[in-house]
């Protein structure tokens, strides 16, 4: 018996319900299905969402239950340490970060601040580029947020071989000047690209242009000494 | 004077057959619970289900006769958090396990009625069908035509091939 396909004739709305079910991977990639499926993906603000293409209209803040889902999962998360204090579930599943030329760490930082409790504590996001992968530009994660809006206090801190290219950090709540001090380089390019507004595609260019204006190509990555950063 | 729920109400499905059920098992249907509150005589005047078949609204009746006494959903339900999982009790599972045809007719049917739960367990049930497929098997699934022409759909798979094989 052949089937109808009665999925592709489903009003928009139930499509879209039965598509926020379905994991980031699976969504990402059935776009390509057909036209019904990518349009409605497209069209779609809560599926937009989902796979951290557009950041959410009225953030709900990030409590401790819910923390892990405002990481996109499609990205090569290495860890998210912790203090002991605050357990989380596991890492979200992620590509290894060999597969995508570089990795990502979520810290809560040990810059100490009076009264910093989980909600309003600094949590640094390190990205690691460990090789020169050949991208096209036009990849998918580009456009992709790293971390929906609704985390606390996070900046962005970019290594490169393991040494510090830049450090910054979002626009801290009060009580964070100190700790915005002590991870804020000079470079003012990545003051623009918070981890909030910043796409990846945004933290992969800047990183990049940073470190080759600095003389830092991946020929030369024997040559760490060469890259050292003061300040951190 | 006889209790809500031994109070019997009549339904006509859209090949007009009268189908006479329990009224709480009828007012799992929002759509149902506010025609019987405009109406005020539940019981005489026979409700039209427009929309739905005899087949299905039987089906429907069915999930809604094992999930009378489930409480009612609260206000505050967060949606999202239903969302996030594809779990389905077993009673559910198995009461899904019917061809495709029957499959969405009953998610066009909940959604109809404004049956919030069986809409969910529907959903899920689709969602789980799509979980970890590749474009091609989910086509296959649902027999959905590749209407992409071959440059369209290559550049949707460039843009996404660092999410292959995972």
């Amino acid at each position: 018996m052949t089937i109808t396909d009665r999925i592709s004739s489903l009003p928009v709305e139930l499509l879209e319900d039965i598509l926020l079910r379905v994991d980031n991977a699976t969504l990402l990639l059935s776009q390509r299905v057909s036209t019904r499926f990518r349009d409605t993906i497209v069209d779609s603000p809560k599926l937009q969402e989902k796979l951290f293409f557009r950041q959410p209209l009225h953030p709900t803040g990030a409590a401790i239950s819910n923390f892990r889902e405002n990481f996109n999962p499609l990205l090569p998360w290495e860890a998210i340490v912790t203090r002991p204090l605050y357990p989380l579930p596991q890492s979200p599943a992620c590509l290894p970060s060999e597969a995508f030329g570089f990795g990502m760490d979520v810290e809560l930082t040990d810059v100490f601040i009076e009264g910093a409790s989980f909600e309003n504590s600094i949590w640094v996001v390190t990205v690691d580029f460990i090789g020169d992968m050949c991208w096209t530009g036009d990849e998918s994660w580009r456009r992709m947020f790293l971390i929906r809006e609704s985390v606390p206090g996070l900046g962005v801190l970019v290594e490169w071989m393991g040494r510090n290219v830049k450090g910054s950090l979002e626009e801290g709540e009060e009580g964070n000047e100190e700790a915005v001090k002590l991870l804020t380089l000079d470079d003012p390019t990545w003051h623009s690209s918070g981890t909030r507004t910043a796409t990846l595609g945004k933290v992969f260019d800047d990183a990049k242009k940073l470190a080759t204006r600095r003389g830092f190509a991946s020929k030369n990555i024997a040559n760490q000494d060469a890259y050292m950063v003061d300040g951190i | 004077m006889a209790s809500e729920g031994e109070q019997t109400v009549k339904l006509v499905s859209s090949d007009n057959v009268e189908i006479v059920t329990e009224r709480k098992v009828a007012e799992r249907s929002m759509l149902i619970k506010n025609m019987i509150e405009d109406l005020g005589a539940p019981g005489e005047e026979p409700i039209p289900i427009m929309n739905v078949s005899e087949a299905v609204l039987r089906k429907v009746l069915e999930w809604c006769t094992h999930h009378k006494n489930d409480p009612a959903p609260s206000q505050d339900d967060d949606a999202d958090s239903r969302k996030k999982t594809t779990d389905i009790e077993d009673w559910d599972q198995k009461f899904m396990q019917v061809d495709q045809e029957m499959l969405f007719e009953i998610i066009l049917a909940a959604n109809y009625m404004d049956i919030k739960a069986l809409l969910d367990v529907g959903c899920k049930t689709v969602a789980n069908m799509i979980k970890g497929k590749s474009p091609e098997e989910i086509r296959k699934t649902f027999n959905i035509q590749n209407d992409f022409t071959p440059e369209e759909e290559d550049q949707i798979r460039r843009e996404n091939e660092w999410a292959e094989d995972r």
